[in-house]
């Protein structure tokens, strides 16, 4: 096979049609066959290129200028490739002849590693010169032949572009061209664009770029000019714009802009957007407009946001993380009491699992005696700070009843309003459990100094009981002698009937007080009129009062709020102390008895009732001691009395004090809270 | 049984005061009721033949304490102790302070009524053996010295002889004597001398 032969196949299958032509590599180009003349090469070139990869080339070696000068204008195009040895004096020179001649032939001229910078530079300043003159070093010389192989490839595509435009030109006529200050008004134009607008040619050459664009790659006109595009673009970038302006060619193909980052090689952080569009004239496909576009900013931006998406979701994990293993149990609730989260702490303490709770109301797992508090609670969305506190009882999945300390955060949003509440649940089943027996035990104790109380008065029961039932005694046996009798007076009669019923009510009374004084109930809070309670007392102790015959005197402050507490232990309390009172007045003279019983407020929140009375008083010594259980002064006490009214105070968040009187006897005082409701009502 | 006798209440409570006067009424005796020891003992001058029911347990003075003044004042009424709560101690008090009865409320009315009668009677026999008494000793002071000490040997049932024997006088003149005792002394037989003679001598 001839190389002409060669040549001429492979010129015949370039098609002159722009759409088929293509600016990748592609396989079949590998092994083009191509014409190579050599100048001056010495011995180690010529065994390089006889390698047997290369025997499809033919080399023309020809011995002196004078002879290459010919063969260059007589082979005219037929050169693709012309090598320059290393000892060829004056090669650029040289090259600057052939190019003269013929400046589509291109030139790779070999060079000793310490002349090869020299003679970049010499190339570059040198006018004249396509870009196509390639100085290459000889310690590089193993990749010589690939390079050769792509300079003659790319010879070849040149051409045949060359030849599609040649072609297209003669159809179309030379428009771009008859028209050139419209071509001078668009450059100018295209200058003032805040967009970077080049061309390249069909090898991906830059041709031509407005201002905005060397500014955005950095380069001035004179750099780009004249470079492949790809090459401005950092290594891991050039396929994909090669890519990219490839397909651009392909009319049918839809045009996405792509960002580069050329930070790399451009010297600063630089993100371009990328379009390209296939540049055509009359004469055929001459390259590709790129558009590019600074998107530095946006990149930056997005990639900002990012990172702070990715901090915020770290951040947010932990939370998350936080959250689910805090020993708390955690609630979220919409703004209709509606679960809409819970925590594994959540689901451990009730013993659902999270899907059972979603979506319900909260209400639903309150226990039944806290549902009402708990209603109220929700309908009355307080604003602001401070966290109140709850205890709440519940019911879990296997029906247990436990307790927590709640402490809710009602969510607003500033425009939405109330958007829901944030409860932390802390378990307190195990401290209510010890503080219900502890309460129980009080209030056992407290039943046992009741009847204790009560024993030590029974005579003055029974006496009590005695008085109404005598009377009845009496009435009804006169009523029936009456009747009996001819004598009998009707209204006489009627009016101690009506005496009877008085006094039938009058014992009922008693036995009612004294039964419900005795009863062992549970703890029951309610309002307590505390006048009326000490007047209920009162009349328990009137009797031994009497008998001891001590005046009772009550102090009883008019218009007295209402107390909150449990209206048998509060009566128990009066009763004790005023029951100690009683008996300490006995060791004084009968005169000097004297018992005051004094309601007060001691200020707003807080209610006061003092039992003074005007015995023997307690010394120094004792006073200290008297609240201690097993205490007493009393041949027959137990020493449990002051005890038990202490704690029960206590249990009712008063306090109980006994103090000297200046005249002599004891002064016990002690207070109770007003009522919550009373309180807020502002009476 | 000639004068008509009192029932005295005194109670400080209304309602058993009132119905213990009902009871009384219904009964068909007489009373008086006083809400107050003291009150009873400020109109004592107008207290007559009777009996006084007295609660214990009162203010300013008790039951047991009127029994004292009562006693003090040498007032002569028999006492029925009204109290609620029967302690020993105070029923001891109120027997040793000369109580006649001593009731608890709440009583038994037909039984408080029973005891009331009894009280009565017993105050009326009292009475009556009071006067029985002061007649007895009016009669024997119409005796002469003489007739004294013949009456002493009729009473210690010696015969009309042994007493002439001993006062050294006829038979006779015992015989006189012991007429005239009979008549002064309005007896109708020797028992009824000798009955006026020990009633009269019981008095010490």
């Amino acid at each position: 096979m001839t190389i002409e032969k060669h040549i001429y196949d492979i010129s015949s299958t370039m098609q002159p049609l722009a759409a088929e032509v293509s600016l990748s590599h592609s396989d079949n180009d590998v092994n083009t066959g191509g014409c190579v003349l050599l100048l001056n090469v010495d011995d180690k070139v010529r065994n390089l290129l006889s390698n047997k990869d290369l025997e499809y080339l033919y080399f023309d070696e020809v011995a002196t200028r004078q002879q290459m000068f010919t063969n260059i204008v007589q082979m005219q195009n037929k050169v693709d490739v012309m090598v320059m040895g290393v000892q060829l004096k004056e090669p650029v020179g040289i090259a600057q002849r052939v190019h003269a001649i013929n400046n589509d032939v291109p030139i790779l001229i070999l060079t000793e590693p310490e002349r090869y910078e020299q003679l970049k530079q010499a190339l570059i300043f040198t006018p004249f010169l396509s870009n196509n003159v390639t100085p290459w070093s000889t310690d590089a010389l193993d990749q010589f032949a690939d390079v050769l192989q792509e300079t003659i490839q790319r010879k070849h595509k040149r051409r045949s572009y060359k030849k599609t435009i040649a072609a297209a030109q003669k159809r179309l006529g030379d428009v771009y061209h008859e028209r050139p200050q419209v071509k001078h008004y668009l450059d100018r134009l295209l200058d003032h664009v805040p967009l970077g607008i080049l061309n390249v040619d069909i090898l991906g050459s830059v041709m031509g770029l407005n201002r905005f664009a060397s500014q955005i790659l950095n380069r001035t006109e004179r750099e780009a000019i004249g470079t492949l595009l790809t090459d401005i673009f950092p290594e891991s970038e050039r396929d994909a714009l090669h890519d990219l302006i490839a397909q651009c060619v392909a009319p049918a193909r839809t045009r996405i802009p792509e960002v580069f980052d050329i930070s790399e090689t451009v010297g600063k952080i630089r993100h371009v957007e990328v379009m390209a569009s296939s540049l055509v004239d009359s004469s055929g496909q001459l390259g590709a407009t790129v558009i590019l576009q600074d998107v530095t900013g946006r990149v930056c931006a997005e990639q900002e946001r990012s990172r702070a998406e990715d901090a915020l979701r770290v951040s947010e994990g932990l939370y998350r993380e936080l959250v689910q293993t805090m020993s708390e149990a955690l609630a979220l609730t919409d703004e209709q009491h509606r679960i809409t989260y819970v925590n594994d702490s959540f689901c451990n303490m009730f013993g659902y699992s999270s899907e059972d709770v979603l979506n319900k109301p909260l209400l639903g797992f309150v226990h039944e005696d806290d549902k009402e508090a708990m209603r109220e609670c929700m309908s009355n969305p307080v604003q602001g700070g401070g966290v109140q506190r709850y205890e709440t009882a519940w019911v879990t999945k296997k029906g247990d009843k436990i307790y927590t300390l709640t402490s809710p955060k009602r969510l607003f949003d500033p425009e939405i309003g109330y958007v829901g509440c944030l409860g932390v649940f802390t378990n307190i089943t195990e401290r209510k459990k010890v503080e219900e027996r502890e309460k129980r035990h009080m209030m056992e104790l407290a039943h046992v100094s009741r009847v204790t109380t009560l024993g030590e008065m029974s005579s003055q029961i029974a006496h009590e009981l005695a008085q109404p039932l005598a009377a009845i005694a009496a009435l009804s046996t006169g009523c029936l002698k009456m009747l009996k009798s001819e004598t009998s007076d009707r209204d006489e009669i009627i009016e101690s009937l009506t005496n009877i019923s008085e006094q039938s009510s009058r014992a009922r009374e008693v036995v009612l007080r004294l039964r419900n004084f005795v009863r062992n109930d549970e703890i029951q809070y309610t309002q307590i009129e505390l006048n009326q309670l000490v007047r209920t007392v009162v009349h328990l102790v009137e009797m031994e009062a009497r008998w001891h015959s001590l005046p009772v005197k009550l102090e009883l402050q008019g218009q007295f709020p209402i107390a909150f507490g449990d209206r048998i232990l509060i009566e128990q309390v009066v009763l004790n102390l005023v029951h100690n009172a009683i008996e300490a007045m006995q060791a004084v003279e009968r005169q000097k008895r004297k018992l005051i019983i004094r309601t007060s407020n001691l200020d707003k929140r807080t209610l006061q009732v003092e039992v003074i009375d005007s015995g023997p008083g307690i010394d120094e010594e004792n006073i200290k001691k008297i609240f201690q259980p097993f205490f007493t002064t009393k041949a027959d006490g137990m020493g449990m009395g002051l005890a038990i009214t202490r704690s029960i105070i206590d249990a009712h968040h008063g306090q109980l004090t006994a103090s000297r009187n200046e005249q002599g006897g004891t002064t016990f005082c002690f207070t109770l809270p007003v009522d919550k409701r009373e309180e807020a009502s502002g009476r | 049984m000639g004068v008509k006798q009192t029932v005295y209440i005194v109670d400080d409570e209304e309602p058993v005061r009132n119905a213990l006067c009902f009871l009384a009424k219904s009964d068909g005796l007489n009373f008086e009721s006083f809400d107050s020891a003291q009150a009873f003992l400020d109109s004592l001058e107008n207290i007559g033949p009777g009996c006084l029911l007295l609660d214990v347990c009162m203010p300013d003075m008790t039951g047991l304490e009127l029994q004292v003044a009562l006693h003090e004042r040498k007032a002569e009424i028999p006492v029925i102790i009204l109290t609620g709560h029967a302690d020993v101690a105070t029923a001891v008090r109120a027997m040793k302070g000369g109580a006649t009865d001593f009731i608890e409320k709440p009583f038994d009315s037909e039984d408080l009524l029973e005891r009331v009668h009894q009280c009565l009677s017993g105050e009326a026999k009292r009475r009556d053996s009071l006067d029985w008494r002061k007649q007895a000793s009016e009669r024997l002071a119409r005796l002469t010295r003489r007739e004294l000490e013949v009456m002493e040997g009729l009473v210690a049932g010696k015969r009309n002889k042994q007493i002439g024997e001993e006062l050294f006088i006829s038979f006779r003149t015992v015989e006189l004597h012991r007429a005239s005792i009979m008549e002064k002394l309005e007896a109708n037989s020797l028992s009824d001398v000798v009955r006026i003679a020990l009633v009269a001598e019981s008095e010490d």
